[in-house]
């Protein structure tokens, strides 16, 4: 609570602070050619970042404060931006602005994302003309446009996330902290069972997508709950034309029209869009289909004298997977996967321009998903088998369907039947935010104070995973994620920006520093409340931007630091519980193949971990920028940490449970087959047999006693993680003879993870001892592993490093008298080079290089030694007798080997070897290279025509790997897209 | 009158001078085949060289066969072409085992010109009296057309003499990799297996053994092993067979390998003594042994002297890695050559698309299969011997393409 008061405390010193003389700036926006005025533009004020709208006169007017130079940039969707520099000195004559349409017509056109120049962090923008030249039919792969980004052949069948600066493998759930939203709605994915990653963009209309900034870098306090950047999404809005889109692509077809109406009070903007996407051309019928509508409706009345900005929209989409209709399906068989969606926002914004507060906003989301899962598919066997459904634990025997449909453990049948299954996945978020701005300027300097505090609740209304059919429904519980408690987070937030003018010339320092506090709070979790810090700060110093004489026209040069907590998802706070089913008694099978099979049941619901702490990035990154007369150059670095990344563990608890065979009901057993009825003890698994006769007094059987091992799982904090890496964008000023520019753009991406937690595990290949009938009696701690996601296992390698410097070179043809755009992108992976890493903590070694992989014991592996087997060996293990007695593994294995060979061999099942002697051999992958084309002309100014060819020379290279020495053909290898083609109309109307 | 006898008598002569020069080897046939000698002789460690039959196959398929001489020489005349030349030769039982020899080549040239000369290297194999009789791993059609039923696969083993053997253990096995189709790893540059002069075969996932401290086979007596569920099949899926019979034995040991569909409870038939049990060293992961459907290399051995089935498979310094992949999933028991008993290699394709697991000395051939449909590949009968001995005998020579024949409907299928 001291926190919050001491937030406060300083944004009311701030905002005191902040008085000034008042200047109003009017104007007027137009359309070129008609004159007709532009209404629902927005005007934006930089520095500060104060605003307005247009009315349906065009007008606007700021009230801001007097002095210095303002930028005016105005924008609206369907046209160029338009940006003037104005005086600030006082209230002067009506500015007159006119707004060019987009088209190809115009004297520039951009077919990549740009830098936005005017942020303090690495950000950059992808338009509409960029979003249609490419063809965009996923919004996840928009990552192609950004620099050193590589194409993908846009598709709904896979359902591919969004990650920025990393790569899929790696360590510490980079996916998972990436943040998306669309028009300030937060796209959540943190209710999602059964997954840790980013939230699915399959259901955002990519035809209604007026423009998407990417942000890899350092965002403000404002955006919580990430650690890898964020993806914001805007889509159209304003009185647009009507615009019908359609497209095609071997594995895609779209249509979608979209269309701004003027409703007198506001205009309300409508998008519809139907794509089919399917995986197979030989068969069609199996697809993913998105049906989206989406309605945004804009008004500003004035309240108070002053406008109120107030966007209403609802977006809802009808889709999913279907393969139903699909012949080749076995008769009556199919899979149903709903993708429906709904959200809603509400934002108001209310342009107060007084005593320095500059507007306040109001912000409230909601969103629904439906992602029921249904399928039915055939089954057949000629034993029945249990179907297990108890949830506590204890003994249960196999019971008939027809004599307890309620039983813990139901035997299913013989012959052929079908099975009904559902999972019911609904997630749900909510959010309301509210801000406050307060705006001061002087000759010199601009400062923009925001305040912010935030509540945000998830949860799932979904049921879970359940059958319409418990006599066919395999072994399976009830999980009810609707009986899961909500995650509510509460969030508050300040920032300031301040902007000093240090030259006429435009030169400027921008310091923008804030600081974030999220308090988590998990209803009946064993988590509670917690709270986290995550402050920011970004500096940029332009030292002159309007030097037209000098060959440098402008240079600036930025810098940022920030922290940022990402929260932790439903599958990690609340594990579907599993449950240990072993055999406890097997009777033989009957003359009708029935078997009344008995189960000990142990359920496991995932232990807390009470010393567990909230993942966070701590991210820092340096850039410069520099217009020159031949080129506008960025160039961008940056350094992330990935600290304390969420990783699932197993634990182990010694248990027993008891064990009767069939042997038990051998040697004259004195009941007839016919004549048994089983019984077990529920507590003490003992198994009886009655007389269905009554001839023959109750039989107890014989059992034996297994000593095994209990396997929870558990959530703990990795090692860190570090990213680093360069960006760089050469734009190379167009020339003018031949209508032709060049872009040169790439990135450097460096990755070092090395995981050090020790790792409990008996390994997959251990479940015996020697004398065959014991289970496995040891569990071994071995220090890290290589896997990024799932539940952690040991393996040879900790970790691993690379190095991957991706070159994209674009040339645009763009002709205006024509209306013809040609644009050819060469992309290249210049050096890809990867190893995989086995490093003990502080530079010991870790494992062991063998001579023969059937070896046990060799010399210390220290990472310099090539084309060899490296075993690696527990630190230490523990036994089912004794759990918390640690005994080192390498004396009491080496003593083994020369004293007692059973307890060698049962050792030996705990020792991990890599699968290749060339494992852990640095790998570099030779360069390759990709090209692909796209056009776009217009004809007239209503119909808009691009054609794209992905690998259009349908490259078959081939790439050499360092590691093993082959040469494989890069052609369906995974480094390109295979050949692809793809057409696409635009009609304005 | 005498001239124009005489012109007759020299012209006669003449006529039969060209019929007696067409005579030659080297020369036309009347089928206007060029033929020639080959000579093969065999070597190795052969107690008697005399009498060996020799096969050898053109490129056509046209089969020669010779036996060989004192100094173990075969001598054919064959048209010129490419040949393929064979030996499997089996010595005389000797208490219940015998000696088989085994040896191959390929593209061997018969010109014109000369004679063509081939060495022929003997590998040399003790051969037991208990042999695989039959392997059903197929599966068949179910009856509502959705696809195939596998998990009734069986084996039987039979003892094919008059004599009681007594082996001390009796193994299941299977080579890898599972399937004969694919790219096999171990294999050379040369086109060798990489064990194939280490004097083992590489033993895949787990073993099944006979419980008892003896297997004892009657003479002629068959065991038939259910390898997935020992039960009447024939209720749920009316092409499979019936494995409930209390005669039968079955690889069932529920708490090694704890999937129930895959090993359903035997029936109550069969006693729990007909139980095999399992080792498992290799691939844990597996819910059922990876017994190919398709194509197995499977082999029947005793351990090596001294050493229980458990302590063959649990020892870790035996081990060997299928493709060199030193995980637990590939890990391998090497079985000595000595100890295999017999073995049968299947392919489902063609030898151009399949790989041999097998080595020389264990087994040179392979027994084409089709899957899916009922069919198995049982062991030939061998006529002249069942005679002599009044009792079916089945052929034994260590090679599969020559003792192995694919049955339309598997023996147990009650047609």
């Amino acid at each position: 609570m001291m926190r919050l008061k001491s937030i406060w405390a300083l944004l009311c010193c701030f905002a005191l602070s902040l008085q000034g003389q008042v200047v109003s700036l009017t104007g007027v926006v137009t359309e070129q050619g008609s004159g007709n005025p532009v209404e629902f533009a927005t005007v934006t004020l930089q520095p500060g970042e104060q605003w307005c709208m247009t009315d349906h006169q065009g007008m606007f007017t700021l009230r801001t404060q007097a002095g210095g130079t303002a930028l005016l940039r105005v924008t609206s969707v369907g046209y160029e931006p338009v940006e003037v520099t104005v005086g600030m000195a006082d209230s002067g004559d009506t500015l007159r602005l006119v707004m060019h349409p987009t088209n190809l017509q115009l004297q520039q056109v951009i077919v990549t994302a740009q830098r936005k120049s005017e942020n303090a962090t690495t950000s950059y923008l992808v338009d509409r003309q960029a979003l249609d030249n490419q063809q965009i039919i996923n919004v996840s792969d928009i990552l192609t446009l950004l620099p050193g980004g590589k194409t993908v052949n846009s598709s709904l069948i896979n359902d591919q996330r969004i990650a920025l600066r990393a790569e899929g493998s790696e360590k510490g759930n980079a996916a998972f902290g990436t943040a998306v939203e669309v028009d300030g709605l937060r796209l959540q994915n943190n209710a999602e069972l059964g997954e840790t990653t980013s939230a699915s963009t399959r259901t955002i209309s990519s035809t209604n997508v007026a423009s998407i900034e990417v942000v890899p870098g350092i965002p403000s306090v404002e955006y919580g709950d990430l650690s890898n950047g964020i993806v914001k999404v805007h889509t159209k809005r304003g009185r647009t034309p009507w615009e019908i889109s359609l497209a095609t692509n071997p594995y895609t077809k779209q249509v979608g029209v979209s269309k701004g109406f003027d409703l007198v009070t506001g205009i309300l903007n409508a998008s519809l869009e139907h794509t089919r996407s399917y995986s197979n051309l030989a068969s069609p019928h199996t697809a993913y289909q998105r049906n989206n509508l989406s309605l945004n409706y804009n008004t500003t009345p004035t309240v108070a004298s002053r406008p109120l900005m107030i966007n209403v929209k609802a977006e809802g989409n009808v889709g999913g997977y279907n393969n139903e209709a699909d012949p080749d399906q076995f008769t009556d068989t199919y899979t149903r996967v709903r993708d429906r969606a709904f959200r809603a926002s509400l934002q108001a914004d209310w342009n107060l321009d007084r005593r320095g507060l500059a507007d306040l906003s109001l912000q409230a989301d909601i969103s629904i998903a439906d992602k029921r899962r249904e399928s039915r598919v055939n089954a057949n066997s000629s034993s029945s088998q249990a179907q297990i459904h108890a949830t506590e634990a204890g003994y249960y025997l196999a019971t008939d369907y027809d004599q307890d449909a309620t039983s813990p453990i139901i035997m299913g049948p013989t012959g052929y039947w079908y099975i009904k299954s559902v999972r019911d996945n609904k997630p749900v978020g909510s959010l309301i935010k509210a801000k406050a701005r307060w705006n001061q300027r002087t000759d010199r300097v601009a400062n923009r104070i925001m305040a912010g505090a935030e509540w945000s609740a998830t949860g799932n209304n979904g049921r879970g995973l359940y059958y319409d059919d418990l006599r066919y429904a395999p072994t399976w519980r009830e999980y009810r994620y609707d009986q899961l408690p909500w995650m509510h987070n509460v969030a508050l937030y300040a920032e300031d920006r301040l902007n000093l003018t240090t030259s006429e010339h435009g030169g400027e320092l921008q310091v923008m520093a804030g600081l974030r506090a999220d308090i988590t709070h998990i209803n009946r979790s064993d988590y509670g409340t917690v709270s986290s810090w995550s402050p920011r700060v970004n500096l940029k110093y332009t030292l002159w931007r309007q030097r037209a004489q000098w060959w440098v026209e402008g240079l600036s040069a930025y810098c940022g630091w920030g922290k940022s907590v990402k929260l932790p998802s439903f599958e990690v706070l609340y594990p579907q519980p599993s449950y240990a089913d072993r055999l406890a008694f097997v009777p033989p099978s009957t003359a009708d193949n029935k078997v009344y099979y008995a189960y000990s049941v142990t359920p496991f619901k995932s232990v807390a971990n009470h010393s567990l702490k909230w993942q966070y990035a701590q991210q820092l990154e340096l850039g410069v920028e520099a217009k020159t007369r031949v080129a506008t150059i960025t160039l961008g670095a940056f350094l992330a940490k990935t600290h304390r990344p969420y990783l699932s563990t197993n634990v182990y608890t010694p248990f027993t449970y008891n064990f009767t065979s069939q042997s038990a009901l051998e040697h004259d057993f004195p009941i007839a087959s016919a004549d048994r009825i089983y019984q077990i003890d529920r507590e003490t698994g003992v198994v009886s047999v009655i007389d269905r006769t009554g001839q023959v007094p109750v039989q107890v059987l014989d059992h034996v006693s297994r000593n095994t091992f209990n396997t929870n799982n558990t959530y703990v904090n990795g090692s860190s993680i570090s990213r680093s890496g360069i960006d760089w964008v050469i734009d190379f000023n167009q020339i003018e003879s031949l209508r032709t520019s060049f872009r040169l753009d790439g990135s450097y991406y460096h990755y070092h993870g090395v995981e050090h937690t020790l790792i409990a595990s008996q390994p997959t290949g251990a479940q015996w001892m020697s004398d065959g009938v014991t289970p496995y009696q040891y569990v071994g701690y071995y220090q890290g592993t290589a896997l990024g996601s799932g539940v952690a296992v040991p393996t040879v390698p900790n970790g691993s490093k690379s190095d991957v410097v991706n070159g994209n070179l674009t040339i645009v043809t763009h002709i205006p008298a024509i209306r013809l755009v040609v644009s050819v992108r060469l992309e290249s992976t210049l050096y890809d080079a990867r190893q995989s890493l086995s490093q003990g903590l502080n530079g010991a070694t870790r494992g062991y290089v063998l001579d023969d992989p059937a070896d046990y014991f060799g010399q210390p592996y220290t990472g310099k030694e090539r084309d060899c087997y490296v075993a690696l060996w527990p630190e230490y293990y523990t036994t089912w007798d004794h759990p918390d007695v640690k005994i080192p593994f390498s004396e009491r294995f080496i003593w083994a080997r020369d004293n007692d060979p059973a307890l060698f061999n049962e050792l030996a099942q705990m020792v991990i070897k890599t699968n290749y002697n060339y494992n852990l051999n640095p790998d570099r992958i030779s360069a390759y290279f990709s090209g692909n084309i796209n056009i776009t002309k217009e004809i007239g100014d209503h119909v808009n025509i691009s054609f794209l060819a992905n690998n259009f020379w349908n490259s078959m290279a081939r790439v050499k790997s360092r590691q093993t020495g082959l040469r494989t053909t890069i052609y369906n290898g995974g480094y390109i897209p295979p050949f692809y083609y793809g057409i696409s109309i635009r009609l304005k109307l | 009158m005498k001239r124009s006898f005489d012109i007759f008598m020299l012209l006669m002569l003449s006529l039969l001078g060209v019929a007696l020069t067409s005579c030659d080897d080297s020369i036309s046939d009347p089928d206007q085949y060029l033929t020639q000698e080959l000579l093969v002789q065999l070597t190795g460690d052969l107690p008697a060289k005399q009498g060996i039959l020799v096969r050898a196959v053109d490129d056509k398929g046209m089969v020669f066969s010779q036996p060989t001489d004192a100094s173990g020489v075969a001598t054919f005349h064959v048209p010129v072409g490419i040949y393929d030349i064979t030996v499997s030769h089996v010595s005389t039982p000797d208490n219940g085992w015998r000696t088989v020899y085994n040896g191959s080549t390929s593209n061997v040239v018969v010109r014109q010109d000369s004679p063509a000369t081939v060495s022929l290297p003997l590998a040399t194999a003790t051969s037991s009296a208990i042999i695989i009789r039959e392997l059903y791993v197929g599966g068949c059609q179910r009856d509502d057309g959705s696809g195939w039923f596998y998990r009734d696969k069986y084996v039987i083993i039979a003892n094919n003499s008059p004599e009681r053997v007594v082996l001390p253990a009796l193994c299941l096995a299977i080579a890898t990799p599972y399937n004969s189709y694919g790219d096999n790893k171990n294999y050379d540059d040369q086109g060798h297996l990489n064990y194939e002069n280490e004097g083992f075969i590489p033993a895949a996932s787990s073993i099944w053994y006979f419980q008892g401290e003896n297997v004892v086979f009657e003479p002629w007596q068959q065991r038939v092993i259910a390898l997935n569920g020992a039960i009447d099949h024939t209720l749920t899926y009316a092409n499979s067979v019936n494995l409930a019979n209390p005669d039968y034995y079955c690889t069932y040991d529920i708490e090694h390998y704890t999937s129930t569909s895959a090993y359903p409870s035997p029936s109550e038939l069969i006693p729990t003594s007909h139980y095999l049990k399992a080792v498992r060293y290799g691939d844990q992961m597996e819910s059922a042994w990876p017994l190919s459907n398709t194509s197995p290399a499977f082999f029947i051995f005793t351990p090596p002297e001294g050493m229980t089935p458990l302590e063959f498979g649990n020892d870790a310094s035996n081990v060997w890695y299928d493709e060199g992949r030193a995980l637990p999933t590939f890990a391998c028991r090497k079985v000595p050559v000595e100890n295999i008993l017999d073995a049968v290699e299947v392919f489902s394709t063609s030898w151009d698309e399949a790989s041999k697991r097998l080595t020389a000395s264990v087994d040179v051939g392979a027994v084409f299969m089709t899957a899916r449909h009922g069919h198995s590949v049982e062991r030939r009968i061998d006529e002249q011997e069942s005679k002599r001995l009044g009792h079916t005998v089945y052929i034994d020579t260590n090679n599969s393409t020559l003792d192995f024949y694919e049955r339309e409907h598997c023996s147990l299928k009650q047609q």
